[in-house]
Formats: C-alpha cells, structure tokens, sequence
C-alpha cells in the first residue's frame, strides 16, 4: 500500500513489519496513511505500532533497573508482533491465561520464560501448564496450594503477598495476594508440609503507582518471608515485584520509582544470587500504540446538550461517532479510569465547538470523549489517538512539594495520561469479537537491526 | 469528584430479581436436572443472592447484583464455581451479567472480575436472550 513511505519490508511472525530508514515519526506517518486511504475510500480505523517506541522503552528499563528481569505483562496487551519483539530482546512473560501461555508459546518463547500468574487458577488451567511445561506459578492461599500440588508434577512456586498502594490508579483489591505478617507464613510452613517448593515471593502494588514507597513496603515483607521460607527448607532464590510502573508521564516519574526500588533492593536483598524480576505491563504497551480512527457518522445539537448548561441553548454542539470505541482500542475507558484525548488528525484552523465523540455501537457506555471543545469535523475525517502529555501543569504542581497537592490532582493527573496500548484490546481479540483496527507496524532501519531477528 | 462511569439509575432497587430487569433472562428458566440444581448450590454457595440461566448450548450467565461487593465474594468458592461450569456444566464460556442499573464498571465487581480474565462482552455479541440495553455482561473462556 503507502510502500513509498517506507524502506522496505520485513517479517515478524505472521506480521509484516514496515521498516523506515529514519527513526520513526508517527504523526507524519499516520497523515500520509490516512490520505493514501482517503484517495481508496478506505476509511478503516488504523493503529500505527511504533516498535521503536518500545525499544525506547526496553533502554530505559535496562539503564534504570539493570538488575531487574522484565517478565512482560501480557494481560495489558497481547499484540502478537509486540511480544514476539520483546522475545527478542530476551523479555520474559507474565502469563495470566491458558490463552496468553498459548500465544507467547507459539512466539517461541521457551517455558522457563513464563510466569504463571492467574490469580484464580483452575484445575484444567494448571493442568494446561504443566502440560506446556510451565513452572514457575504465583499462588496466595491454602487451596491453591493443594490444588496446584494435585494438578502439577514440579510446580516451582512463588508467594504472592497482598501490599498495595492505595493511591495507584487502578489500586488492586487485597483479594489478591495472602496478607504478609500472619497468612503468608502459614502458606510458606503449609507448602514446606505438603513437600511444595516454594522458590520465591512476588507482589504487585497496583497499576499507576503513586507511592513508590509501597514498593520499600512490599520489599521487606519480602525479606522476612525469603528468611521464613530458607529456615523452613524452601529454596528461596526469585523476588518479583510485579507491575505498575508508569507507561508514560507520570507524577513520580519512572527515574525516580526506579532510584527507590534499586536501594530497597540493596538494603533488603544485596546477595547476587538473589533473583529479581518484575511484571511490567503498561510500561512498555502504552507507548508504541497510536490510534486513528475515522468519523462515520456526526449530528449537529444544541451546545446546550452537551454542557448540560442552559446559556448554550443557543450555541451549535457537534456528537461524532467514530469507528473504534470502548468496546474495542477504549475498553480502557471502562475500567482503568482513563480519559484519552484525541484531536483532529490534520491541524485546520477553525471555530471550537463543545463536542462529544461516541464509538460505533449506539451503546449509552459506548462513550470516548466529553464535552470537549474541537474544530467542526465532517463525516470521513480522523482522529488521532496517542500518548501525550495534557494537564502538563497539573504534573509540574504535583511534583513541587511546596504546593498543597489536593487529591482531585491525583485524579485529573491520572486521568490526563493516556495510554493508547495498554489495557485497549488487550487478550482475547479472537473470540468475542470485538473488530480491531487495522495494525500497521514501523520500525526503524537502527531499531531492527538492534532486535536482531 | 468519581471519574468512574455510573449508569444511568432510574431504577434504584439492587436486590437481583429486579436488577435483572423486564426481559429475561430470569432463574425460571434453569432447568430441572440434577446438575442444574448443583449448580444452583455452588452459584450460591459463592454469594446467596447470585443465579444462573443457560445461555445456549455452552454458555451459562452468571447473573450478578450491580452493587456486589468484592470482599463477600470467597475466592476459593469463586474458582470451584468456575471449575464446576467447566468439568460438569461442560460449557465453554462463563458469562458473568450485570443489570445496569446502578452499576459502576470500574470501581465496581466488574474491575476485580478482569483480574480473574473475564472480557466485557461487546452488545452485538451478546447472547440472543439477553438484552444488551439493560445488561453489561463479560465473558470467561473455561
Ligand atoms: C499480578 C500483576 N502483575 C503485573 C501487572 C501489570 O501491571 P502494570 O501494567 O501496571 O505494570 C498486573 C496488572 O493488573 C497484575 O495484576
């Protein structure tokens, strides 16, 4: 198709992969995509996956926390090229389905790479992973214990202990993970009973981490349960610290999470052989993605009915729909409390009107954007979704300590970041249906040789 | 202020016959086989209040009130719930089906059910017996 834009074209897994000399550019790329479809009458919606947006990402981790495995979160987002570049890099994988061991499985990855980590296991889902050969699995109470111990011929087990921040965007119930002080000792003396071995603890704070601190917290936890664990003959040798770390902007940026987790580390594991590994997810899916998605139907109302303000009975207000919404690329909307924020594709000066932007499905939930003030669009313009960086302000204020920082700006800075790949279409695209956008993915010329593949 | 989505609650009564709302599905239609009653009692034995109805040949609907809280519902019962739909039921999706009525997505049991695996369920898929408009359903493949 848009060949001209690219240098040529190359092949991961089922997937082609455009490959540019330049290191990629997303908005130019993304403009040129639109007007060669425009010029077919092709007005699908697009996600352009930007791999060196990733690579970007997996430097920074390797920079910031050299001494931490990166076992990739596959829940947030299961594109299948993603992964199998993050194979590439030598990523592990965090696997919370039968479904997602098959997929990161058919990318090659050899099963001492994946952590199994579904909080409510089954007897037919621990059967599937001994089945694949899969070890390594996360368990927090007594009957999973057992049942693991039933299911699964060499289970290598990790504890997973419940400390949460409760600030972090998306803060986890404690359902998930035994309580550290009374429980998780019983499991570790329970385990040693049953003959299970356990080989590690792993914790996961929450996703949007605002409390770096919870972190130390869960770090020391993790100590006393590794000296429990060896006193009672458990081959302590893996700490996981799980997700959470930011995908983008973020009021504790990731430099300085990274700065306290290095010194807990040092503080409460400073043997070598002690090893660590996290569960990422948002940090590497959130910023390779960009959405572009196409006006398919757009009406003229009252202002009056999308400010709910009665001085606007007069004024013009717009409601597009675009073909792309909450139950596909925006099913972050529903849960994660995100609000993206899109703006017109190519920048045309022009009245603001108050808007609201619908996806295709006619469904009251089906909601991306509120009252928010943008150019007329016509039928067949597009929409741009990406990572950036609104509420710039709020971010700065939050990060001055002199400034009393009310707890609204948790929210609106929360709110403000936007995280086009993680938790969108992540997992299970296959069966319910939801119709994706068409992926296009980009590389550059340095990026692909750097993967190596 | 709450960022998270409310649905409209022009019917504030939660108890889960009515939240299930003017069409059915409705418990009336369980069957009346030995399994289904077991599968009653292990519907119940996670949280009383909860029912079930098939929804077609492999699926069954877990019909759950808006307001559920997730601190009552036992983890354990949660999973041999699950298991029973798969080994018994023989089923190839949990449905878990929400009235909308009242219900917040992501502060709500909807949120901790994503951690388990389960997928909301777009409105052209549902199952023909369920009304889209009044439900919100997510599905978990056994
Ligand atoms: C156990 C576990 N680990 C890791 C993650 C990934 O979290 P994040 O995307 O915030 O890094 C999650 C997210 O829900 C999780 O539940």
């Amino acid at each position: 198709m848009e060949t001209a834009m690219y240098m040529r074209r190359e092949v991961i897994g089922d997937s082609k992969v455009n490959v540019t000399e330049q290191p990629v550019d997303v908005l130019p790329l993304a403009r040129a995509i639109a007007e060669a479809k425009n010029m077919k009458d092709n007005d699908e919606a697009f996600m352009i996956i930007n791999l060196d947006a990733l690579y970007e990402r997996f430097k920074l981790w390797k920079r910031e926390l050299p001494q931490i495995e990166p076992f990739y979160a596959v829940k947030c987002n299961s594109d299948e090229t993603m992964v199998q570049a993050l194979a590439a890099l030598g990523v592990g994988f965090d696997c919370a389905s039968r479904e997602e061991i098959d997929i990161v499985m058919r990318m090659g990855v050899a099963q001492e790479r994946i952590i199994y980590a579904n909080p409510c296991k089954t007897r037919s889902f621990i059967a599937h992973a001994e089945e694949k050969g899969v070890t390594m699995m996360t368990f927090d109470n007594a009957e999973e214990l057992e049942k693991i111990a039933k299911h699964h011929k060499c289970p290598e087990l990790i504890l997973r202990i419940a400390v949460s921040d409760p600030t972090a965007t998306c803060p986890l119930n404690l359902k998930f993970g035994a309580e550290p002080v009374k429980q998780a000792p019983e499991l570790l003396k329970r385990a040693a009973d049953l003959g299970i071995a356990v080989i590690g603890v792993s914790f996961h704070v929450g996703s949007g981490c605002n409390d770096p601190s919870a972190y130390r917290v869960a770090l020391g936890h993790a100590r006393n349960l590794f000296d429990l664990g060896l006193g009672l003959g458990h081959k302590m040798e893996i700490v996981d610290i799980g997700g959470g770390f930011p995908g983008g902007e973020h009021h504790t940026p990731f430099e300085q999470i990274a700065a306290l987790i290095r010194s807990a580390v040092g503080e409460f594991f400073p043997e070598p052989e002690v090893r660590l590994i996290a569960e990422p997810g948002r940090f590497f899916a959130a910023r390779p993605f960009t959405l572009v998605a196409n006006v398919i139907a757009h009406t003229a109302v009252p202002a009056e009915k999308i400010t709910k303000n009665a001085c606007d009975a007069a004024a013009t207000g717009h409601m597009y729909y675009i073909n792309d919404g909450v139950y596909g690329s925006f099913n972050c909307i529903l849960f994660d409390h995100a609000h993206p924020t899109g703006r017109p594709l190519f920048d045309i000066e022009g009245e603001k009107y108050p808007s609201t932007i619908w996806g295709p499905t006619c469904d009251s939930l089906d909601q991306i954007e509120d009252k928010k003030m943008m150019r007329a669009l016509d039928v067949g313009d597009w929409l741009i979704y990406e990572v950036r960086y609104i509420c710039r302000s709020i971010i700065d204020r939050y990060r001055t300590p002199t400034i009393d920082n009310r707890p609204d700006d948790r929210n609106l800075i929360a709110r403000s970041l936007q995280d086009m790949g993680a938790y969108t279409c992540a997992a299970s695209t296959t069966f319910n249906g939801f119709q994706r956008p068409t992926p296009i993915y980009v590389i550059g010329e340095r990026t692909w040789k750097a993967l190596g593949m | 202020m709450s960022s998270s989505i409310v649905l409209s609650n022009n019917n504030s009564n939660s108890n889960s016959m009515s939240m299930i709302g003017q069409s059915p599905p409705c418990c009336s239609d369980v069957p009346n086989t030995p399994a289904s009653e077991e599968m009653t009692r292990m519907v119940k034995n996670v949280v009383a209040s909860w029912e079930w109805v098939p929804l077609g040949k492999d699926k069954v609907g877990i019909i759950i009130p808006a307001d559920q809280d997730h601190r009552q519902v036992h983890k354990s019962r949660f999973v041999d719930l699950l298991e029973f739909c798969d080994e018994t039921m023989k089923v190839k999706e949990v449905i878990a089906v929400f009235g909308r009525a009242d219900l917040t997505v992501a502060a709500g049991f909807p949120r901790t059910l994503r951690y388990v695996g389960f997928r909301v369920v777009a409105p052209e898929n549902f199952p023909p017996t369920l009304d889209a408009t009044t439900h919100f359903a997510m599905t978990y493949v056994v």
